[in-house]
């Protein structure tokens, strides 16, 4: 019994002291412990196939095939077949545009109802009232614009108008489509009182014959028909005179003129062009001057811009004199329209080396009030049967006296003694020269005028004079009317008047896919007609393009 | 767990459904820039833009595959980006014309952003 007590008591001294020598070292055996499992472990990785370089360059070439194959080798048919259909969507889409663009023919009907409380087609609102009785409002301003969206390759533009016939005695409206950058529109009547008297007379297509002597002829015909008058309101070009006393020599111009003008000039080989141009600056904004040569096509030969002087806000101080200048070489001898745009200055001077340069009408401008010294100017026209001249001034400063004589002879008196209403000087058969010493007054319809006898020639084999709205006017001047206009239709107390413009023969201007349109109401431009408003209802218009067979 | 309306080769169709569309109105969409009114006269493209934004909202709440792995920007994205940068100019320059010499700094300046912008984009993808 005692002998199985000292070996007990043995084996746990032997326990204890084992015990007692780990908790005096544990991190010793921890290290041992810890050395033992890395051992392990790396012993345990050596046994693991470690990827190498080529097997990823494998694995990324397989991931884009996989991950395409796994995209679309599942998709079911119908997935497939939707798939296809989306994407024909933006095919179907650019086969339509183009289709509709370059091969169909295409109208494009817009509808602008005045009278509606939804859009405002006109503008500036300040001349157009509010709607009245939900129906049509009223015109009360000289100018009111309306935009019409174009197509592309679009050819011509109808627009059909209904209004109420408010006008005063000889009043008078038409339709302009913009035909320039800058404020210039090409207009087409569409009332005027007179002009219904049109249908007294024969006619063929847009040709009036109002010389009941002469043929009737078509539109074709009658620009052969030579030494004939033709009074229109269109852009009529008549057969070009040859001039035989032409000379290529330096004119100078030093009457100061207003705004837009058109000079009809004969040139040989080469014309050159120096202007020099004053800005008024009367109203706010650039102020350029564009002058072009053209062909009697229409086709631009040259041209320069003279730029505004710097002052774009209102000042109507003297400003600098710029000049600008152009020669076109190349030309062939006979007629070329010199035209400059009208824009807010005065065109100070223009020398040319040719002598021969006339002008369809000419606002002469050497007066105080344009900030320059009065200067007497002289005009020399022919006139080869009894006409009227149309004298115009819009200040006080250019009512005055002109002196004129006819073929040399005794000089006589005419007196401007209105502003703001045109003044008619009865012509007859003769060779006249004007003397104006106030000028500020705007000279038409006597056909064309020079500054000295040696610049005057005959452009064409017909004289073309300006259409007035007086019959009167035109049964005594003109031997045919060339217009467009038509009469307008009576409807339930409204009248409804039809225009066309056609965008290339009339080079109409057309920016960021719109069209600008204006009616000119000149009676809402005067003080004392604020009764005669003119009342509209709708407005139709008609875009036509044409398809690649038409 | 997420609620999706559209789930596996539906998911797939909504999503390849708005990215032709949205192609489709930013082509038509330039192409009217340039040449404006070839598209407005005959299709009113704010009808499409609806169309665009119902299609992405449906692909919004869509499911969409995890990518397992990044894609790697390539020399093809490099010249991607630099035609699109040479693209944004030139659209620029030709939609100012009318300012003169601002119109070129304004076309650089565009040019260089839509370079460096898709650089951006490209790095931080690759980044993840």
């Amino acid at each position: 019994m005692n002998v199985k007590k000292d070996d007990w008591e043995k084996e746990f001294e032997e326990w204890r002291k084992e015990k007692e020598r780990k908790l005096a070292k544990p991190a010793e055996s921890d290290e041992i412990y810890l050395a033992q499992i890395k051992d392990g472990v790396e012993s345990e990785e050596n046994k693991i196939e470690k990827p190498t370089k080529k097997d990823f360059e494998e694995v990324e070439n397989a991931r884009e095939p996989a991950e395409k194959k796994l995209k679309h080798a599942k998709a079911p048919k119908h997935i497939k077949a939707l798939k296809l259909i989306a994407l024909l969507i933006p095919l179907i889409l650019c086969g339509y545009l183009v289709y509709a663009n370059f091969i169909v023919s295409q109208e494009f009907e817009y509808f602008y109802d005045i009278g509606s409380s939804g859009e405002k087609y006109l503008v500036p609102v300040t001349r157009v009232s509010e709607s009245i009785d939900g129906s049509y409002r009223e015109m009360n301003g000289g100018l009111v614009y309306f935009d019409v969206p174009i197509a592309r390759n679009a050819e011509r533009v109808e627009v059909r108008i209904r209004f109420k016939d408010n006008f005063p005695e000889g009043g008078t409206m038409s339709l302009g489509a913009k035909d320039q950058e800058v404020w210039h529109y090409k207009y087409n009547s569409i009332y005027s009182s007179e002009l219904d008297n049109l249908s007294e007379f024969e006619n063929l297509g847009d040709v009036y014959l109002i010389n009941k002597e002469l043929p009737l002829v078509s539109l074709d015909e009658l620009k052969n028909v030579e030494n004939v008058v033709v009074a229109t309101d269109e852009e009529y070009n008549s057969l070009p005179n040859v001039v035989t006393d032409y000379e290529k020599r330096l004119t100078e111009i030093n009457t100061s003129l207003r705004g837009g003008h058109v000079f009809y000039v004969y040139a040989d080989s080469d014309l050159s062009v120096n202007v020099k141009k004053q800005d008024l600056n009367w109203y706010e904004g650039k102020d350029e001057l564009e002058i072009g040569l053209y062909d009697l096509n229409g086709n631009l030969i040259e041209n320069y811009t003279i730029p505004d002087d710097g002052v774009e806000t209102v000042d109507k101080k003297a400003a600098k004199i710029q000049d600008g200048e152009f020669t076109a070489y190349g030309l062939e001898e006979g007629v070329y329209k010199l035209e400059f745009s009208d824009a807010d200055c005065l065109i100070r001077e223009i020398e040319t080396n040719t002598n021969k340069i006339i002008a369809e009408r000419v606002f002469l401008a050497d007066n105080e009030v344009y900030g320059i010294d009065n200067k007497v100017s002289k005009l020399y026209f022919e006139s080869s049967s009894a006409g009227q001249l149309r004298l115009m001034t819009y200040h006080p400063a250019g009512i005055q006296e002109i002196d004129y004589s006819i073929d040399d002879g005794e000089t006589k008196k005419f007196n401007v003694y209105q502003e703001d209403v045109p003044i008619y000087m009865d012509l007859g058969e003769g060779n006249y020269e004007l003397t104006l010493p106030e000028n500020d007054v705007l000279v038409s319809g006597a056909g064309y005028f020079a500054f000295s006898e040696e610049n005057y020639f005959e452009p064409f084999k017909q004289k073309v004079v300006n259409l007035q709205d007086d019959m009167g006017k035109i049964r005594n001047s003109a031997d045919y009317v060339v217009t467009k206009y038509k009469k307008p239709v009576d409807d339930s107390g409204w009248m409804v008047a039809e225009t066309e413009f056609n965008l290339e023969e009339d080079r109409l201007f057309v920016k960021d896919n719109k069209l600008s349109f204006v009616f000119n109401i000149p009676h809402l431009s005067q003080e004392g007609y604020e009764e005669n408003t003119i009342p509209i209802d709708w407005i139709e218009i008609k875009v036509y393009k044409p398809g690649v067979n038409s | 767990m997420t609620k999706y309306l559209f789930r596996g080769h539906n998911a797939s169709l909504v999503n390849y459904l708005f990215q032709t569309l949205l192609v489709t109105y930013l082509v038509l969409l330039l192409v009217e820039q340039i040449w404006s009114g070839i598209v407005s006269v005959y299709l009113n493209l704010n009808y499409l833009l609806l169309i665009v934004i119902a299609a992405g909202v449906l692909d919004v709440f869509s499911e969409h595959p995890m990518r397992l792995f990044p894609e790697k920007t390539g020399k093809l994205d490099y010249i991607f980006v630099v035609v699109l940068g040479i693209l944004g100019f030139a659209i620029i320059k030709y939609k100012t014309l009318e300012l003169g010499w601002l119109s070129w700094v304004i076309s650089i300046i565009a040019g260089i952003l839509i370079i460096l912008l898709s650089l951006l984009v490209l790095d931080e993808n690759e980044n993840n």
